[in-house]
């Protein structure tokens, strides 16, 4: 008997030691990003960029979002849905026991308010998103049901963009327009708690959040630092935890400190060089190819990206739906730039003005380099650096050579770059002047085609019109260049830019 | 004429000036190619994007009726909202104009009390090592960029060792007091050197005058001669410079915010011109306008106090 | 400030000549040595202040890169020689033209004063109520980018200083014995403000305008870096200085370097306006 209760006790201490050995490490309550710019609204609805998407989308939801590698569409509010045959009603199950974050439920006229808010606004640039949309009703707390004007085959995409996430109707209408900018309420994992402008935003956990445990850090606070180098800096330093838009000459630096670590989260962001095709000669599709074979876009990257992200073929991103891995990099080849040039009738080269936006590193860099390149094939580039709104003046005006242009997606959907890209009433086709009937006839049929497998077709051959045109001369697809405390895990950014802290913890030593 | 009615007088002369200001920067900034429509929604903004947020930010009427809706607010002391901010300008500027002022105040204190000394120092001991070491090192410390100087300062007493943040503003009042002596002592540097030259030179001037020797026959004793020759004489072209010196850095320590992070009215005013903020760079010129005026009245007040035929110019 | 002699009327106080001119002295050595470069680059610069290598980027100073290489491979050496010229342009260009204005304005608003002091007063009140950077960069916006316009941004906005401390100084000068003096026996009105006011009140103008030279070459820089004033890859102390901001704490000879040269430049300005300043206070009449 008594070798038996000896023998449970240290059984007992066994466990319990095991135990400890594996409990969780301490965290910390608080954890600090520093970013470049301070948002300036947070209401969904009216505001106007990244700046503040990515903030509001931690505390608010919807009914789907991306998953976190943005390559597919999941579930979040909903559970479930049913699509009807004909492509015109989606009916979708309400996760049950919602809240908001004040402790209300969320109800049927909550969400038939906030999709009509977000169609109807007239102030609200992103309503484009929802044109499709007929009608909303709510027949219950748990099941909205939402009928289309046509089949749209974006719609779930558009149904996971920022503006169609769940508002609290009578908290708008207490607080109002102005005060609803600076706080919204919602359903997602963090509550907006406190905003001193040009400072900081500090979020607090939602008590109310609709999965138990989560989020695992008591508070978020996002501070201003404008200047890239006094980021890094205060990174190293410990004055904060994580730095966003880390220059990349900087993140092989923080990867070799002991005390940082970094990552390129894959991103859809696309940078091109972009040509005027109503200018001379950019309008000869052999100049445009002979440029890019005079263009070893490896060794650029290799210069400007240190080696993160990848050489880009298409106009859109690897995290894009329907990349065409058919496409090859043409490569570089001096030899048959110079043929190219001579029998367009340059064979002497030509002199060139580069439209330069100043205060981007990666564009200036990228400026300087094709100008030594392309020096090769005897086209003498002259760069001309302008201060940023002068310089978007000069493209929206087509009073421009050359220039630099960068693209990011807002849906998870190729349809939203394929309509700036082709139909010319947009942007003029990304300002150059260029069009194809062909590809408008594409682009319309892809909103509407709702057979992914002839969708992808669609979405394919327009990638080949692109790359056959040269339209523009893609050049990288550029990753979220993020650095953190060697303590932090759980960061996570999607593609499209969304933050996804639920499980973000900075270990205490 | 008393010192109340040359007072009086200056103030009433503001207002014209602030009038042509006022116009002057409103069409001037329009008149810059770029609108803060077409910058904040970038390259894939479509017409229909621009159109819709031109006409929620007003910017759709014609010049002239914008400016007239910009005076009536005005004389409701309503400066406008920011375009880019969406927040009233009087409260965005609160918290940067305190910063501004608190650099450029502890930025003229190191000033005063590194170029007072080492200034006077220098004027008494005219060409004597201490004068040739002084002007040297002042010399040597005009000519250092400030982003250069703060940044060697940063490395070397935030980064190495922590005994300053790495910029940034802090949240309590001891940590602005930390934040701001490194930015502070960087642009101190350049209004130190020019001030101690510039008192240095005065006091040579002043030693070398007729009255002070006349002075000192009479009998009087060398801290009299002190207080009231010298230094009064010399206050004058002192206190006009660092009046010149604070206008200068109130409008123009942007450089010193970038480098240090600090959320000051010159980092704010050099992103309202790329954006094209119009209502906050208007607003901001015109309370720059006013405060720089009113120094201008002070100095010309303690001008007229310290050396009374100037009061009847 | 009036300069009279020590001992009286007619002897003249001695100051050793050498220890007056010394400033002027080794500030005309630092300029002269720093005219080499600006003038004669080529000949000193070791390589091509272009030329972009992948192999040799952020090198520090050796043998073969003096100062070490930047971002792009190249070698700041090269790039700090061919500033020279460049900033030492800025420099001197941006500042006479306020200089010779704006002294020549508060010479005027202080002797005669009345009306004539109360027009330019209220003039000069509007141009300072402007703060400097925003009319800088909103004339260059306006006019365009490169450096012609970027000398008359300057200017615009330059001379105001000189003015006001001119101005000041002439306020108190005009009702010294002296001048009273100088009135008293005909003098007509401009030679009493050009030989004898001049010379008294255009010291702290010269010390100031030896460093508006090095400020100018400073707000040069900056607005470089802003895009609106050198465009690269044309090399330019100030935007060196800003493209190694990004390397300070792993390269830090791409911003040391370029500031010592500004210092160095710098220095000898000044050294020269002391000087100069110091000869014309002891001048006396």
């Amino acid at each position: 008997m008594k070798i038996k209760l000896i023998l449970f006790i240290v059984l007992l201490l066994v466990a319990s030691i095991f135990i400890t050995a594996l409990a969780e490490k301490e965290i910390s309550k608080q954890i600090v990003i520093g970013r470049l710019e301070d948002s300036n609204d947070l209401d969904p609805i009216t505001q106007d960029g990244n700046v503040n998407i990515w903030i509001f989308n931690l505390a608010l939801e919807g009914l789907v979002k991306t998953s976190d590698d943005g390559t597919a569409i999941e579930p979040c509010l909903a559970d479930s849905w049913d699509i009807s045959e004909d492509g015109l009603t989606y009916t979708f199950h309400l996760k049950k026991g919602v809240k908001f974050s004040d402790g209300t439920p969320v109800t049927g006229e909550d969400w038939v308010w906030s999709f009509l808010r977000a169609r109807d606004t007239e102030e609200s640039i992103w309503k484009f998103s929802l044109t499709a949309l007929k009608d909303v009703t709510a027949p219950d707390d748990n099941t909205v049901i939402l009928t289309l004007k046509e089949p749209w085959a974006p719609f779930l995409a558009d149904l996971a963009m920022f503006n169609a996430l769940v508002q609290k109707k009578a908290y708008y209408e207490k607080v109002g327009q102005e005060a609803y900018s600076q706080k919204p309420i919602g359903t997602g994992p963090y509550v907006i708690k406190e905003w001193k402008r040009g400072e900081y935003l500090l979020l607090e956990k939602n008590p109310y959040y609709h999965i138990k445990g989560l989020p695992k850090t008591d508070e978020i606070k996002f501070v201003v630092v404008a200047d890239s180098n006094t980021r890094i800096l205060q990174l190293q330093a410990g004055q904060i935890d994580v730095a966003t838009f880390v220059p990349f000459d900087k993140m092989k630096e923080l990867e070799n400190d002991p005390q940082t670590k970094v990552v390129g989260f894959p991103s859809t962001e696309t940078r091109t060089v972009v040509f005027n095709h109503t200018k001379k000669p950019f309008d000869d599709l052999r100049v445009r190819l002979a440029l890019e074979y005079a263009t070893d876009k490896q060794a650029l990257l290799n210069f400007i990206l240190f080696g993160y992200g990848e050489v880009a073929t298409t106009y859109t991103s690897k995290a894009g739906k329907y990349f065409n891995y058919g496409l090859k990099d043409r490569g570089y080849d001096v030899d048959k730039a110079k043929a190219l040039l001579a029998e367009a009738g340059y064979p002497d080269g030509f002199e060139t003005e580069f439209l330069l936006p100043s205060g981007n590193q990666v564009y200036e860099q990228l400026a300087i380099l094709l100008k030594e390149q392309w020096s090769k094939i005897g086209v003498k580039v002259n760069i001309i650096a302008l201060e940023v709104g002068l310089a978007v003046t000069g493209y929206r005006t087509m009073n421009y050579e050359i220039s630099v242009h960068h693209w990011t997606d807002d849906i998870p959907d190729p349809s939203q770059q394929a309509d700036r890209l082709f139909i010319p009433e947009r942007t003029n086709c990304v300002w150059t002047g260029w069009r194809s009937d062909r590809a408008i006839e594409l682009v319309k049929q892809g909103v509407r085609e709702i057979n992914p497998t002839k969708r992808e077709q669609i979405y394919l051959e327009l990638q080949q019109i692109y790359y056959d045109e040269v339209v523009e001369m893609s050049m990288f697809y550029v990753p979220y260049p993020i650095a953190m405390r060697k303590e932090i895990e759980g960061f996570v950014q999607t593609p499209f830019g969304n933050y996804r802290f639920e499980n973000l913890v900075k270990y205490l030593k | 004429m008393s010192m109340l009615n040359y007072a009086f007088k200056r103030i009433i002369q503001i207002i014209p000036i602030l009038i042509i200001v006022s116009v002057l920067i409103f069409f001037m900034i329009r008149l810059i190619p770029g609108d803060p429509v077409t910058i904040r929604l970038g390259p894939k903004a479509t017409p229909e994007m621009v159109r819709i947020l031109t006409i929620k930010e007003g910017l759709d009427k014609p010049i002239p009726v914008q400016y007239i809706i910009f005076i009536k607010n005005l004389l409701r002391f309503d400066m406008g909202n920011s375009i880019v901010y969406h927040i009233p300008i009087l409260v965005l500027l609160k918290k940067r104009i305190v910063v501004t002022l608190f650099l450029t105040l502890f930025t003229l204190i190191f000033s005063v009390v590194i170029s007072f000394p080492l200034g006077y120092l220098a004027g008494i001991k005219e060409n004597k090592i201490q004068d040739q070491i002084i002007r040297t090192g002042a010399l040597v410390a005009l000519s250092a960029p400030q982003f250069w100087v703060g940044l060697i300062l940063m490395i070397l007493f935030a980064v190495s060792i922590h005994i300053f943040p790495v910029g940034g503003w802090g949240d309590t009042w001891l940590q602005h007091l930390r934040a701001i002596i490194l930015p502070a002592f960087t642009q101190s540097l350049m209004t130190a050197a020019l001030l101690a030259r510039n008192l240095r030179n005065g006091v040579v001037d002043i030693l070398k005058m007729d009255y002070v020797d006349f002075a000192k026959s009479k009998g009087l004793d060398d801290k009299v001669i002190k207080n009231r020759h010298i230094i009064r004489n010399a206050m004058i072209p002192y206190v006009t410079l660092i009046a010149m010196r604070a206008a200068y850095m109130l409008g123009g320590s942007i450089i010193i915010e970038t480098v240090f992070a600090l959320p000051g009215v010159g980092a704010l005013m050099i992103e309202s011109i790329y954006g094209r903020d119009y209502t906050v760079i208007q607003g901001v010129v015109l309370i720059f306008a006013l405060v720089v005026m009113t120094i201008n009245i002070l100095t010309d007040l303690t001008y007229a106090y310290l050396d009374p035929r100037v009061r009847f110019e | 400030m009036t300069i009279v002699n020590k001992d009286g009327l007619n002897n003249k106080k001695k100051i050793p000549l050498f220890k007056r001119n010394m400033s002027i002295n080794i500030g005309l050595l630092l300029v002269v040595i720093m005219l080499i470069p600006a003038i004669f680059p080529q000949f000193i610069s070791t390589h091509s202040y272009t030329e972009v290598s992948f192999e040799d980027m952020l090198q520090p100073p050796s043998s073969k890169h003096l100062f070490g290489t930047d971002n792009y491979g190249r070698d700041i050496f090269s790039r700090v020689v061919w500033s020279t010229r460049i900033d030492l342009t800025i420099g001197v260009l941006a500042t006479i033209v306020p200089f010779i204005v704006g002294s020549l304005l508060g010479l005027i608003a202080g002797y005669y004063g009345k009306w004539v002091d109360d027009i330019l007063m209220r003039i000069l009140d509007i141009f300072m109520a402007l703060p400097f950077m925003v009319i800088v960069i909103a004339i260059v916006a306006i006019l365009g980018p490169g450096i012609r316009n970027l000398y008359i941004a300057i200017w615009i906005v330059g001379w105001k200083y000189y003015t006001r401390l001119v101005r000041s100084e002439v306020l108190i000068i005009k009702n010294s014995e002296f001048i009273q003096a100088a009135k008293i026996l005909g003098y007509s009105n401009s030679r009493i403000l050009l030989r004898h006011i001049l010379p008294n009140v255009l010291s702290s103008s010269i010390v100031f305008a030896a460093s508006d030279v090095v400020m100018c070459m400073l707000t040069g820089a900056s607005l470089s870096f802003l895009g609106l004033g050198v465009q690269p890859p044309i090399p330019e102390w100030g935007s060196i200085i800003s493209g190694g901001r990004a390397f300070i704490s792993s390269a830090w000879w791409i911003t040391f370097f370029p500031g010592i040269a500004l210092i160095f430049l710098g220095t000898g300005f000044s050294l020269i306006g002391d000087g100069l300043s110091d000869i014309l206070r002891t001048k006396g009449r």
